[in-house]
């Protein structure tokens, strides 16, 4: 049995979290949960250079803010995957403010964030700019669920740095 | 410095300076002792962050357990007062917990009570003396867990895994995530006191059981209906678990899961009842049943229609009578037209027994049978004469007189169901009365003769006179007509005329007391007056119809 990791997503509704869950995974669950339970899980395996990691991807329902039950479900999680919709520059504050909730309960976890529909770059209002200052202090990957453009490597990237937690 | 400080310093010196090196000590220990109270509870905090924490737990173990001792012997309210929060909820627990274990047995009981696999079971608790919840339990111990899994409480991460090898793979990750999820949007929704969780669920024929650990969850999908024991032995190797971490930072908890649960799993499944196939007997008796129940309603059905025909063929030979409808209700009904000289129905009813009940309809017939009880009644025949009927054609053959064939042959023809009437066979003679007359001529003409000389007479022929006499009574009496006899005695030639007197009144007491005998009344005979004319001996009488 491979190494397993938890990994939550965390971002404002309608950013295309789940589009990019089911680009990544093989769907065992269905999207039903997400309105009822609020959360979705399926996992992956990855393969690095030295190791497989199964990553456990945690698929939050879309919200501004994490509420209590939220908190809950985040408990635990190896790294955090922010999920952006470049064409609206609020879900990029949002994903900012959830990140920093997150803190208060996952201290130095490794968070990637993906600027999602890139198959709308042109209207996109996330700017080039914001993108630029942000890798600088965290992974940044434009992402496109549509065509799955640079999915497997942020996962793949998250899952890397994962690994090399104790 | 006096010459007397000098001389002091010379033979004291040294134990003075003793005296304040010990003085010094003594002041740091006191000084030392006064701060101890207040460096005590960072001095044990250090020491169990560091590598002395064994040390100092060997080191106060027996001193808190000398002391606790002591405290619940010297002030116990207070031990008592500092557990009441933490044992009233694990009282309840305990309780709540075998309470559900013992009403799930006795659920398991009811819903066992009145099936026939439950009447069986108690036919078998009877059998043995073994109470009847402890048969059912025995019965209902058949169970397989599909799927064990042990998950980090917190993260919701798969620790161990263990699934029935002849089931399909499946996302074992993504499940324990999801269990986990969903354990905590069930805790947050009920938000119940005390921390409560999702403890069961059934989904069809799966139950799920969860049982919840301070670091980790143990879940198992279980096919079947399991024990309450189940539910108390995945607890304790839950416990078993927690206990082996709570004292070994380095505890792995997948490696240690194999060990203990792979044991658990492969004893729950060996312990499983395996379910016995079911006997073929009951298939086998329901089959005899049904094969006996089929048999019985096809027989049923034919000697039915074999009752049917019989009664449908015994109607339509009987002359005069008509079937309109035959039902079956329990008995035969029969709805039926009956000429009223066609036979009864008496005897069908005879032959079926109870089973027949006729409703009659009277009509008339044109079958020969009631057409001839019907011209015999209308005709009155004599006994001499009878009628045939054949085809609608009335025979009549025998003798009738002539007043009959007056009065009731022309009746014949308007016999309903009489198309013709053939009287070549039937005689007609003398009227009854003229037979009458015609044997009273003849007894006129007859006597009775006697002896010569005595009144003897031979008693052939008076027995052949009774006879003769006896018949003209009875057809007088048949005629309705009354007849009255005049009896003379007679005497011959010979004999002396006093003798012959004698003579001719015996002979005629004799032939008065023979048509007596005869039948004949006493106020129907008369003794006419002496003839002294020598005749013959012999008596005579004459006959008169009136």
């Amino acid at each position: 049995m491979s190494e397993a990791r938890k990994i939550c997503l965390l971002g404002d509704f309608a950013v295309g979290k789940s589009s990019l869950v089911a680009r990544f995974v093989r769907n065992t669950f269905s999207d039903k949960y997400l309105t009822t339970v609020g959360v979705k899980v399926d996992s992956k395996e990855v393969r690095l250079t030295d190791r497989a990691v199964k990553l456990v991807v945690w698929d939050l329902a879309g919200k501004a803010e994490l509420d209590s039950l939220n908190k809950t479900y985040i408990r635990g999680a190896h790294g955090l995957m922010l999920v952006v919709d470049g064409t609206r520059e609020a879900s990029l504050r949002a994903a900012l403010y959830l990140w920093m909730q997150s803190q208060k309960q996952l201290a130095q976890v490794p968070v990637v964030l993906m600027i999602n529909k890139l198959d709308l770059v042109d209207r996109w209002e996330v700017s080039a700019a914001d993108i630029e200052r942000l890798s600088e202090s965290v992974p940044t990957f434009r992402t496109s669920a549509l065509s799955g453009e640079g999915v497997e490597a942020a996962f793949a990237s998250l899952a890397q740095r994962v690994t090399e937690r104790p | 410095m006096t010459k007397f400080q000098q001389l002091r310093e010379l033979l004291l010196g040294d134990e003075r300076r003793a005296l304040e090196r010990q003085q010094a000590q003594i002041d740091a220990l006191s000084d030392a002792h006064a701060d101890l109270a207040q460096q005590l509870p960072a001095l044990i905090e250090a020491a169990e962050q560091g590598p002395a924490k064994p040390a100092l737990h060997q080191a106060l173990s027996p001193a808190v357990a000398a002391a606790l001792d002591d405290s619940v012997r010297r002030a116990p309210q207070r031990i008592v007062d500092a557990l009441f929060p933490i044992i009233g909820p694990a009282i309840r627990k305990a309780i709540a917990e075998a309470l559900r274990g013992f009403v799930l047995d006795i659920n398991r009981a009811m819903e066992m009570s009145f099936t026939p696999r439950g009447l069986r079971w108690r036919f078998e608790s009877w059998r043995s003396g073994v109470p009847f919840a402890q048969v059912v339990l025995k019965h209902t111990l058949s169970y397989c867990i599909d799927h064990l899994f042990l998950i980090e409480r917190e993260a919701g991460i798969l620790l161990y895994r263990y699934s029935a090898p002849e089931l399909p793979d499946l996302d074992a990750d993504a499940i324990a995530g999801m269990l986990t999820a969903i354990g905590d949007f069930v805790r947050d929704s009920v938000q119940a006191p005390g921390g409560g969780s999702l403890a069961s669920a059934t989904v069809g024929e799966h139950l799920l059981l969860v049982r919840e650990g301070p670091r980790a969850t143990l879940a198992a999908f279980v096919r079947g209906v399991p024990p309450a024991a189940l539910h108390e032995r995945l607890s304790q190797k839950l416990e078993d678990l927690h206990r082996g971490a709570a004292g070994d930072p380095g505890f792995d908890w997948p490696v240690e899961a194999a060990r203990a649960l792979d044991v658990t799993a492969a004893l729950v499944v060996r312990g499983e009842e395996q379910r016995a196939p079911m006997p073929k007997w009951p298939w086998i008796a329901l089959a005899l049943f049904l094969a006996i129940g089929c048999s019985w309603l096809i027989w049923q059905r034919i000697e039915s229609g074999r009752e049917r025909e019989q009664l449908q063929s015994i109607v339509a030979a009987e002359p005069g009578w008509r079937l309109i409808a035959l039902d079956r209700n329990g008995a035969w009904q029969l709805k039926l037209l009956r000429d009223p000289d066609a036979r009864s129905v008496t005897h069908l009813q005879q032959q079926f027994g109870g089973s027949v009940e006729v409703d009659e309809i009277a009509f008339l017939s044109l079958d020969d049978m009631p057409v001839a009880r019907r011209a015999e009644r209308t005709l009155a025949l004599p006994a001499t004469a009878s009628v045939r009927v054949e085809r609608g054609v009335l025979a009549l053959s025998g003798e009738v007189d002539s007043a009959w064939t007056e009065r009731y042959l022309p009746l014949a023809s308007a016999i309903a169901g009489v198309r013709d009437v053939d009287t070549r066979a039937l005689k007609i003679g003398p009227t009854a009365r003229e037979r009458l007359q015609a044997l009273a001529e003849d007894l006129n003409r007859r006597a009775l003769r006697f002896s010569r000389g005595g009144a003897d007479v031979d008693e052939d022929q008076r027995s052949a006179l009774v006879a003769d006499v006896r018949r003209l009574v009875e057809m007088a009496q048949s005629l309705e007509v009354r007849i009255v006899a005049t009896v003379t005695g007679h005497s011959d030639e010979g004999g002396s005329e006093r003798r012959n007197r004698r003579l001719r009144a015996e002979r005629a007491q004799i032939l008065h007391d023979s048509l007596r005998a005869a039948g004949v009344g006493a106020d129907q005979i008369v003794i006419a007056v002496d003839n002294p004319q020598a005749l013959a001996p012999k008596a005579t009488m004459h006959w008169e119809i009136r």
